[in-house]
């Protein structure tokens, strides 16, 4: 081979070494701004809202996997006074313990689903009371509505035709889906008496049967995907 | 015979050849002179005839003269050619230039010469003449013997030289008075040589055009002149004809003589002449030529590659271009001829002079292009040249107009003001920024007023360019040395993307951010709370007068029913006021608002008591109550229907939510006034606690011998410490005020103590050993004042805890009166209820029973008032709870009336009801004990919840701390663009201060579980809380905190919460199992009613009610609505 061929090879190869950089460093970024996240909402109070913590991260991956829709791959934590709430369209929060909004944060929360955001509440058991009192506050002249098994919310990708599945058991209640309206859209979805967020968890969390995480997931699926086809 | 004397042959030929050559130049003369003569003749002759035009006969006999008078002058002229014997051969011409030869020698050989002659040459006088022959050959024989002669120099030039410049001069004359006056000139000399032709007279003039183009360019200006010769007729017509058209006219002035004749210009060729009567000029030609121009123009604008605007074509045959800087432009034209050269001639202002630019535009038949950058506003024109070399004329000029790129514009929206630094040191920020052409880089930049601080500086964007930007960030002043009082400076720099002419900066307004020192902080929070107080009391006496106001309306209208005009009036009053009043309320409860939040902020108070804040918001927002407005709604309502009885119910409806609204702001108010104390405490603890930091803080600048730094915090030290004393001093009085002798002299204790610790000399000498140099004298005595320090900081905290502990137990007590003396009532109405069963329809007992049940009732009105005593101490106390012993009360009258009717079964059923209510009411009470005592430490067993509630606090709170810092690998929302993904935040003290407080709840919870045997069935597995308390330590002490440690830490939480509340209520542990779940067969929920649009409708109908209308209008309005709402059901 010939010392001017040896050097053409070389410069395709190094031309190739840099054109394949570019893409390995454009294509995560496009893939982060446009892909769906969940942001899960750091609450006051002293509940730990941090619980489950491979919750969503499995959700999303789910999703993914089960739609092809883009997700990232971790959650995004948000305060409720933080002005960057907005950017995230689904939120969520769940936790076994008091829930406190500031009067700012009740604002920003009210704002927040005037313009069109959706909140995921899922009672991981022992936040129940303290989340219906601190969303009346958000929503005085709302009502927490139990959602009919017709909604498309249980069907929207997977049918669940007798509701919210029961993910775990605490005192024998049934588990309800309870849908909060803003002049007439639902703006959050409130999981009662199903631990959703259990189920999402990796499996060796709390040792669920398969068929009680994928219930889980597909439901947590489900709520996602009817917000993001514009459910209301 | 001999052979001729070759000398005597060569001066015979000299003397020929001399007189040959002058014959020549004579005969040259006289030819000259002749021609000269000649033009003279005829031209003297001809300027006659030009002038005079002779008749025939007398031009015949000019002519005949003329030609004589020619003749004779050539015959004079040629004459002296035969005469002039030296001209001809012979002996006279042989001897003439002989002594012409002669004269030229030297005088020797003259007179040689001349003896020669007079021997040889024949005399008259002499009768012995020689022989001819021998006179020939003397004279030869002379000639010959001139030696020094140049006979050239014998021939004369000097007569030639003469004719010939008369001769040319005659001539010429001729000549130009031909070519001035051709026409006349030569007519002349025409007729002349026709002298017997008879010609017509001729004109007065003759007519010619002299500016006579041969072409001229289409449409462009075109003059002829018309010339006259002769005398001018006083006009004449100027005739053109174009081709295929007809002959057109033109009046032309000859008054003065020559005329200029102006066409603006022919489209196509034309032929011309000018006539004046039967005097024409010749007919002349005119070609016209097109110049070349442009047809077609076109271009394509490609603008900057950062503009990211997309390629233009320009409008067709349009070529003024506005563009950007730096855009390229791709011209194409098309010429009507075809091209030898295109020229693009650009010419731009620079400075004070005009920049002219060239560029050869590439040529192909009649198309031309080029592609050029547009720098800035300029001109431009094309020139065009076509094959023949003919030019554009006036091309048209284009411009260049360059669009500005605008300055970038860049605001703070948040915060809209400049604020006060809170304890979190985080400054939540909302920046926008507006670019044309997009945004390129946003930067933060700050500078410490207080100081001689640099301006620095953090890079907040840098990214793909977009026009519009929102970017929300929170900036972190945590790393900066910053002390209470110092003020950050800060303002947003923002850089467009035009890299065409440089990226253009903007910079925001400027904001400022200050860190409080802990007195202003104090001192503005006492201000808001003096505020709220100062609302409070205002709406409360506002409250009072309308509660006189309407009071005596209700009783008005129970006396005399009416509903006139005054009354109406009356009442609408009334109703503005409870509106100004419950504005006032809305302004209470937003001072209330900012107050919790500037507590919330600073940090200025223990959870506990900022969630007792929080409540009495909540309390403050909820004062108007939608009861309120309703009744205010339902009065309106009934005073529209003009019914008198349905306006009193409605005002005393409107009358018993007031009362409530007043009751509200009561409550209001004397909680407040009661957090107050509380609040101080909460004060002092954190006045303490800042002391102490501090001074932790100035025994690391101790070590690090920073002795300007230590000195100058110590001098603040001594104040915060004078500060504190002060407070106490202050607090003391509040709890003294506030009945609370107890706590009032045990902070007069501290305050001796403190006075004992003598803080501030300690500190002073700390600052003087620091000076001194003496660096362990001064550690020592500082870490004395951090120990003392810490010892107030604890008493303080345990003298808050103690006093809410207090509270606690007071209002348990007076909770715990109030049940059991409910429960005797309910034991007296029992009795009473049992009694009145067994009563008959003529039972003397009647009014005994009926006496007895008054008993009851007051028993019962006593406790409602204590109840809502209690209420304004205690936020579990709710006046709702009153309620239910409202009832009792109504029931109770419903049994009175019984009894006063003698009917038995109705006093006895609305009895029973009673005896619920007041069972209801004391059972309530009971569970509010039971929260209350929760809390508490009574006993042992309570004592250890305690400690796990504690603990699983303290968990918490170390959970959200943790949970706060990004984990390894991913990036926080909200941080700061630079903080690097993965580290561990600021650090790693705050680690290890983490894990050094884990590893102390892993001890305490050890302990728990040692103390724990015997109740651990209840408690759960106390020690395996204890180990994995112990791991996640750890992990921190590692700084490894991952996925595991969160777990592990929600674990801990769980399960502390699982034994203390299953540790209350047995089955509790049940519920926190994680048992799968199992689906509970149902039916579905039914289809939801959502009436929003109708809702909406009955809100804004509501409110356009209260604007005040009158009840026309009203009426109107209603009825409006309600066609509104019927189209809604119908859809």
């Amino acid at each position: 081979m010939s010392g001017t061929n040896k050097i053409g090879i070389w410069a395709i190869a190094l031309l190739a070494v840099l054109f394949s950089g570019k893409v390995s460093q454009s294509a995560p970024s496009l893939a982060v701004e446009d892909a769906v996240t969940i942001a899960r909402i750091k609450y006051g109070g002293g509940g730990d809202w941090y619980s489950n913590p491979s919750s969503i991260p499995n959700l999303l991956k789910f999703i993914r996997k089960e739609t092809g829709i883009v997700t990232t791959e971790g959650e995004a934590v948000i305060e409720l006074s933080n002005p960057k709430l907005f950017q995230y369209p689904i939120t969520y929060m769940n936790g076994h313990g008091n829930v406190s909004f500031t009067a700012r944060e009740v604002e920003s929360l009210r704002q927040y689903f005037e313009a069109g955001g959706f909140l995921i509440a899922d009672d991981n058991y022992g936040m129940d009371a303290s989340f219906r009192r601190e969303i009346k506050r958000v929503l005085s002249e709302s009502e927490l509505v139990e959602l009919p098994f017709s909604h498309p919310i249980y069907s929207s990708l997977f049918k669940f035709p007798n509701g919210l599945p029961k993910i775990h058991e605490h005192d024998g209640k049934p588990a309800q889906g309870f849908g909060i309206f803003l002049d007439g859209r639902m703006v959050a979805f409130y999981s009662y008496q199903s631990d959703l967020g259990d189920g999402w968890e990796d499996p060796d969390v709390h040792d669920d049967p398969p068929e009680n995480r994928l219930a889980a997931l597909r439901m947590g699926a489900n709520i996602v995907v009817w917000r993001l086809r514009g459910g209301q | 015979m001999s052979s001729p004397d070759p000398k005597l042959m060569q001066a015979e030929g000299l003397l020929e050849k001399l007189r040959l050559d002058q014959r020549a130049i004579v005969r040259q003369s006289v030819i000259a002179l002749s021609l000269g003569s000649l033009s003279a003749i005829w031209l003297v002759v001809g300027l006659l005839e030009a002038l005079l035009h002779f008749s025939p006969p007398v031009r015949l006999v000019l002519f005949l003269f003329t030609a004589i008078l020619s003749g004779f002058t050539l015959y004079y002229l040629n004459r002296r050619l035969a005469l002039d014997t030296s001209l001809n051969r012979g002996v006279e011409s042989q001897t003439f230039w002989a002594l012409k030869l002669g004269q030229l020698a030297s005088p020797k050989e003259r007179d040689r010469l001349l003896n020669a002659l007079q021997v040889v040459l024949p005399s008259p006088a002499r009768r012995d003449n020689p022989s001819p022959e021998l006179a020939q050959d003397a004279l030869y024989r002379a000639v010959a013997s001139l030696e020094a002669v140049n006979p050239t120099d014998a021939i004369t030039h000097h007569e030639r030289t003469v004719s010939f410049r008369i001769g040319s001069a005659l001539l010429l004359s001729l000549i130009l008075s031909i070519v001035i006056q051709p026409a006349t000139m030569l007519g002349a000399f025409g007729r002349l040589f026709h002298p017997t032709t008879n010609y017509a007279p001729t004109a007065p003039f003759s007519l010619a055009i002299t500016s006579t183009y041969s072409w001229a360019y289409r449409s462009e200006p075109v003059a002829f002149e018309v010339v006259v010769t002769g005398q001018s007729p006083r006009s004449a017509s100027f005739v053109y004809q174009q081709e295929g058209g007809d002959e057109v006219s033109l009046d032309v002035d000859l008054t003065k003589g020559n005329a200029l004749v102006e066409f603006a210009g022919f489209p196509t060729d034309i032929s011309y002449s000018v006539r004046s009567g039967e005097v024409s000029s010749e007919r002349y030609n005119l070609r016209i030529i097109a110049r070349p121009q442009i047809v077609e123009l076109g271009y394509k604008l490609h603008p900057p590659a950062y503009s990211r605007l997309p390629v233009v074509t320009g409008r067709e045959n349009v070529g003024d271009i506005e563009c950007l800087p730096g855009s390229a432009v791709e011209l194409n034209i098309s010429a009507s001829k075809k091209l030898a050269s295109a020229m693009l001639v650009s010419s731009r202002l620079s400075g004070t002079t005009i920049a002219v630019d060239s560029l050869e535009m590439g040529v192909d038949d009649n198309n031309a292009s080029a592609r050029f950058t547009v720098a800035g506003a300029s001109t431009y024109v094309i020139r065009l040249r076509d094959r023949d070399k003919h030019e554009d004329r006036d091309p048209v000029t284009y411009h260049v107009h360059t669009l500005t790129d605008e300055y970038p514009v860049v605001r703070i929206a948040f915060p809209e003001e400049d604020i006060i630094l809170g304890d979190d040191m985080q400054v939540p920020l909302r920046i926008e920024a507006d670019d044309d052409f997009g945004v390129a880089k946003l930067e933060l930049q700050y500078h410490n007023l207080n100081g001689d601080s640099l301006i620095e500086s953090s890079p907040l964007k840098s990214q793909a360019a977009t026009r519009s930007v929102a970017l929300d960030t929170l900036w972190s002043v945590g790393h900066m040395p910053l002390m209470p009082g110092d003020v950050l400076e800060y303002w947003i720099v923002v850089w467009d993307n035009d890299n065409v002419s440089g990226p253009k900066r903007s910079e925001s307004s400027r904001r400022l951010v200050r860190l409080p020192t802990f007195e202003e902080i104090v001192s503005g929070v006492e201000q808001n709370e003096a505020e709220v107080e100062q609302d409070a009391r205002k709406t409360l006496e506002a409250a009072k007068e309308l509660k006189e106001e309407v009071a005596k309306l209700v009783e008005e209208m129970r006396r005399d029913p009416k509903a006139d005009w005054e009354r109406q009036k009356q009442i609408e009053q009334a109703m503005k006021n409870q509106e100004l009043v419950s504005k006032q309320a809305e302004q209470m409860a937003k001072s209330l608002d900012e107050l919790v939040g500037k507590l919330e902020k600073h940090d200025m108070l223990t959870p506990e008591t900022l969630e007792k804040y929080m409540e009495l918001q909540k309390l403050m927002e909820e004062v108007a109550s939608p009861e309120l407005r309703e009744a205010m709604e339902k009065l309106k309502q009934a005073m529209d229907t003009q019914d008198p009885e349905k306006i009193r119910q409605a005002l005393e409806k409107f009358d018993m939510d007031r009362e409530q609204f007043m009751e509200s702001i009561e409550r209001s108010l004397a909680i407040l006034e009661q957090l107050k104390l509380e609040r101080k405490l909460d004060e002092l603890v954190k006045r303490a606690e800042e002391l102490l930091h501090a001074q932790e803080e100035i025994l690391k600048d101790i070590e690090a011998n920073k002795t300007e730094e230590a000195s100058r915090s110590l001098d603040v030290q001594k104040l915060g410490v004078e500060a504190l004393k002060r407070e106490m001093a202050d607090a003391a009085k509040m709890a003294e005020k506030a009945d609370k002798s107890q706590i009032s002299d045990k902070l007069g204790d501290l305050a001796d103590k403190m006075d004992a610790m003598n803080l501030s000399q300690q500190m002073s000498q700390t600052s003087q050993e620091m000076k001194s140099g003496n660096k362990s004298k001064a550690k020592s005595s500082g870490e004395k004042s951090a120990r003392d320090l810490a010892e107030m900081s604890s008493s303080l905290s345990k003298l808050s805890e103690e006093f809410k502990e207090q509270n606690k137990a007071e209002i348990a007590g007076k909770i715990r009166r109030l049940v059991e003396e409910l429960i005797y009532v309910s034991q007296d109405q029992e009795s009473l209820m049992a009694a009145s069963k067994a009563l008959g329809t003529d039972s003397p007992r009647y009014r005994q029973l009926a006496g007895q049940q008054q008993d009851v009732k007051q028993a019962l009105e006593g406790i409602a008032g204590r109840m809502l005593e209690l209420s304004k101490e205690t936020f579990f106390v709710t006046p709702e709870l009153g309620a239910t012993i409202g009832k009792a009360l109504q029931n109770i009258d419903r049994s009175l009336e019984g009894f006063s009717d003698r009917l038995p079964r109705s006093a006895a059923q609305p009895q029973k009801l009673a005896l619920g209510d007041i069972n209801r009411s004391a059972a309530q009470l009971l569970a509010i004990l039971g929260d209350l005592s929760g809390s508490s430490s009574s006993s042992g067993y309570e004592e250890m919840m305690q400690k796990l509630s504690e603990m699983a606090a303290q968990q918490q709170g170390l959970n959200q701390q943790s949970g706060s810092m990004p984990m390894p690998g991913a990036g926080s929302p909200g941080e700061m663009p630079g903080d690097m993904p993965g580290q561990m935040p600021g650090d790693g003290q705050s680690l290890a201060k983490m894990a050094a407080q884990q590893r102390a709840l892993q001890q305490q919870m050890e302990q728990a579980a040692e103390d724990a045997k015997g109740i651990e069935e209840m408690l759960g597995d106390l020690e395996g809380i204890a180990n994995a308390m112990g791991e996640v330590a750890k992990d921190m002490e590692n700084k490894q905190l991952g996925e595991r440690t969160k777990r592990l830490q929600q674990q801990i939480v769980s399960r502390l919460l699982d034994a203390t509340r299953s540790a209350r209520e047995e089955e509790y542990s049940k519920k926190r199992e994680s048992k799968v779940g199992n689906e509970l067969g149902r039916n579905s929920p039914s289809a939801i009613q959502l009436d929003t649009e109708r809702e909406r409708l009955r809100r804004d109908l509501l409110k356009a009610l209260q604007e005040g209308y009158t009840p026309d209008y009203r009426r109107l309005i209603r009825e409006y609505y309600n066609a509104l709402g019927e189209d809604v059901i119908k859809k």
